[in-house]
């Protein structure tokens, strides 16, 4: 992971981001629930109250009380224009400092009426600013004379009338419930700027492990490609050379051949029975090769079928004559058990036929002297070992597996080692023994099963295995009959 | 990154509290918020879970207004220390001016410390933060637990350490506002030496210091003056000149002047129509 891909993502503090974000009042009361708040507030003291966040915008507006009085100021130029002012003032005129903090106005209308314009502070910012009022000061006789000079026109007991409206309250009452005021605002902001933060941060947490998990994924992506294409250079390599190495071996294998048949001379009994060992490791060894050649064939995709109908009976048949010579040799027992009613059946029938010899081979590399082997070959109907068998495009499909199908089905049953519980999905992999010094004991290159299952799935047949260690294994073929 | 705004006359600095879990991040926090005048603090927000264990961060604004116009506001951050929060962590250091590290004394979370203090070296650099240009002070918290590393050994970690070594108890205020002091004194020389804060802006170290750890309550202002009396500017107190604000309560302090200003004004006001 380099530095750059986890340089601060935008919107974080560095880009000024959530944390370093300056809060705006709008942004943190919901517009309607402060008003219904303030609205309350204003109804119980039966004052008005304006509020405007830092850049002017108004958020509340309620009048109480003064609408009258102050409608019939404004029927008149003069008291209209005082009037004009003295609100603008209330609006825009900065507070005094204390200390560095902004603290309230008291703002004495020309009417006698008074207004308190409170700074609304967060984190010492002033954040906007709440007017009250008008309220009459619980000092003020009535309406001063001063009022009647700006505008001589006014009616004295009508403007009398009128102001009654609006409430008196002492100041002290005012100071105690504006410090109310400014509490409840406290904590709407602070409660608000709390969850937006949270909301932030969990966006901004969530995006960060995205982009990391995507950055994972892609190493990941890559390495799995790179180790793919390594696949593939492996099995071209395997394919290239096993095929290099076989011509030589034909050779070898033919002119052993040639000498036992005595084209070159008579060979007496030890030189005989020297060329023929030379012949059948030569044919081991050349068994060893073509399996290689036969798994990179099949992992390269080369695998091609050859198909055709033919008898499975006599396949199985002819695949038993492959290894009674072994059997023989370790006294081994082989019992062939064909049911006659096997039916013609579509496939690739040297590749069947590698199938059983290469179980029934693998059957007697694992059976002790004097042991027992059965091949059974049968039509059988049921359901799947492995749901996961067919392939992966049937999805949603696999709930309908559990239908029985028809298959040919062939067992190979002996009385060997045994394979071990926990080991026995693993025989089918490439180059796996059950047990690694099992490779000197018994030899063998570790592909024979690996390619069984691909010539089985290449029918798209199952493949399984069942076995006790010390017991024997069952190893059976399923290919279904379509 | 200390964050200047110039039409505002405001600078913003970030201390972030970094530490393995459990270490006593909050703690510290809170124990600030105690300490130091409502006046000069706001609250102190905390994102948590319903445990009590840190979620996102917590976080401390203080600020105070220079003799020269500035606004300065340092907020106090700490980071979430369960290791699944990594990204949280990374998200909160970014743009940070100076790093308290809060180590465990405790011996059985020594390898928690080395744990957190390379996750934040790494954090820091991939915030694009080299750890040698910000200041960082290490705080070991817990001394008064059993099993925990002995005053000789942190001693010489102190010796071998280039970063400041405080002991605390934080839980008890010990240290918490020695180990503050000393990074933002770091801090405020670092960030001096990079933006010239003294001849740009007016403010003076000690002008600094002063304006955060004014007006706490007297009691706590001798603790740090014994503590710290070494330094340069000793701890500046002013409770010769202010009220001595509660040491606990929040906001009453605020309140009470909201009341007092609009008492005053209004029993002094005449006539100020505007």
């Amino acid at each position: 992971m380099t530095a750059e891909s986890h340089a601060p993502p935008p919107g974080s503090a560095e880009t000024g981001g959530v944390l370093a974000r300056r809060v705006t009042l709008a942004d943190l009361l919901e517009g309607d629930s402060f008003k219904e708040v303030m609205s309350a507030f204003a109804d119980l003291y039966r004052v008005g109250v304006k509020v405007f966040d830092a850049s002017g915008h108004k958020l509340v507006d309620i009048r109480v009380g003064n609408s009258q009085f102050c409608g019939y100021l404004w029927e008149f130029g003069p008291t209209r224009q005082a009037c004009t002012r003295l609100v603008t003032g209330l609006k825009n005129d900065p507070f005094e400092t204390q200390d560095g903090v902004e603290v309230p106005r008291v703002v004495d209308c020309f009417t006698g009426l008074r207004y308190v314009v409170l700074p609304l502070l967060y984190e010492g910012d002033l954040i906007g600013r709440l007017i009250f009022g008008p309220y009459m000061p619980q000092s003020l006789p009535g309406l001063p004379d001063r009022l009647y000079q700006i505008e001589p026109k006014l009616d004295r007991r009508r403007a009398d009338a009128l102001v009654e409206q609006v409430r008196r309250a002492p100041d002290d009452l005012v100071a105690k419930l504006l410090t109310n005021v400014q509490k409840i605002v406290d904590v709407l902001v602070f409660t608000s700027y709390r969850s937006m933060l949270t909301s932030q941060m969990h966006i901004e947490a969530v995006t960060a492990s995205f982009h990391e998990l995507e950055d994972k994924n892609r190493t990941l992506k890559e390495q799995n490609e790179r180790l793919q294409e390594l696949d593939k250079l492996k099995s071209n390599f395997l394919a290239t050379v096993s095929h290099e190495l076989r011509t030589p071996l034909t050779s070898v294998i033919g002119y052993s051949e040639m000498l036992i048949e005595g084209m070159a001379g008579t060979l007496n009994d030890e030189q005989r029975e020297y060329v023929k060992t030379i012949m059948d490791k030569g044919e081991t060894l050349l068994s060893m090769i073509s399996q290689i050649l036969d798994l990179s064939r099949i992992e390269s995709g080369n695998l091609r079928m050859d198909l055709s109908d033919f008898n499975v009976k006599d396949v199985l048949k002819h695949a038993t004559t492959s290894v009674i010579p072994q059997c023989q040799k370790k006294s081994i027992t082989l019992d062939i058990d064909i049911d006659g009613g096997l039916p013609f059946y579509r496939g690739d029938k040297d590749k069947i036929g590698q199938i059983v010899v290469n179980l029934l081979g693998n059957s007697v590399k694992f059976t002790p002297q004097g042991g027992k082997i059965c091949l059974r070959g049968k039509l059988w109907t049921g359901p799947r070992r492995n749901k996961k068998a067919k392939t992966a495009d049937d999805g949603a499909g696999m709930l309908f597996d559990l239908a029985d199908e028809t298959f040919v089905r062939i067992d190979v049953q002996d009385s060997g080692v045994g394979i071990p519980q926990e080991k026995i999905d693993k025989v089918f992999d490439r180059f796996y023994q059950v047990d690694n010094t099992s490779t000197r004991e018994y030899g063998g290159t570790g592909l024979g099963l690996s390619i069984v299952k691909s010539f089985v799935e290449a029918h798209k047949g199952e493949i399984f295995a069942e076995s006790e260690v010390g017991k024997g294994s069952t190893f059976t073929v399923l290919l279904p009959v379509s | 990154m200390v964050q200047f705004n110039q039409a505002q006359r405001e600078i913003t600095l970030k201390v972030v509290y970094y530490g393995p879990a459990l270490s006593g991040k909050t703690t510290n926090l809170q124990l600030i918020h105690q300490f130091l005048d409502p006046q000069a603090r706001g609250r102190l927000m905390s994102l948590d879970t319903a445990d009590d264990r840190t979620l996102f961060f917590d976080l401390l604004p203080v600020f105070f207004k220079s003799k020269s116009g500035f606004k300065v506001k340092i907020k106090l951050y700490t980071v979430p220390g369960q290791i699944m929060h990594t990204s949280t962590r990374r998200i909160v250091l970014s743009g940070a001016d100076g790093v308290v590290f809060i180590a465990d004394s405790q011996r059985a979370e020594a390898k928690a410390n080395n744990d957190a203090w390379r996750s934040m070296m790494e954090n820091l650099r991939q915030n694009g933060i080299t750890p040698d240009s910000i200041p960082i002070a290490i705080q070991f918290n817990k001394r008064d637990l059993p099993n925990v590393r002995t005053d000789a050994e942190i001693e010489e970690i102190r010796a071998k350490s280039k970063e400041p070594v405080f002991a605390a108890v934080a839980i008890r205020g010990e240290g918490v506002l020695e180990t503050l002091f000393a990074l933002l004194k770091l801090s405020y020389r670092n960030l001096n030496a990079k933006y010239d804060f003294e001849g740009k802006f007016g403010i003076s170290e000690g002008e600094f210091l002063r304006s955060v750890f004014k007006r706490m309550s007297p009691a706590v202002a001798a603790q740090l003056q014994g503590k710290l009396g070494s330094t340069r500017e000793g701890v500046p107190t002013d409770s010769g000149s202010n009220p001595p604000a509660p040491a606990v309560g929040d906001g009453t302090a605020l309140d009470d002047r909201t009341t007092q200003d609009i008492r005053a004004k209004t029993g002094s006001s005449g006539g100020s129509s505007s």
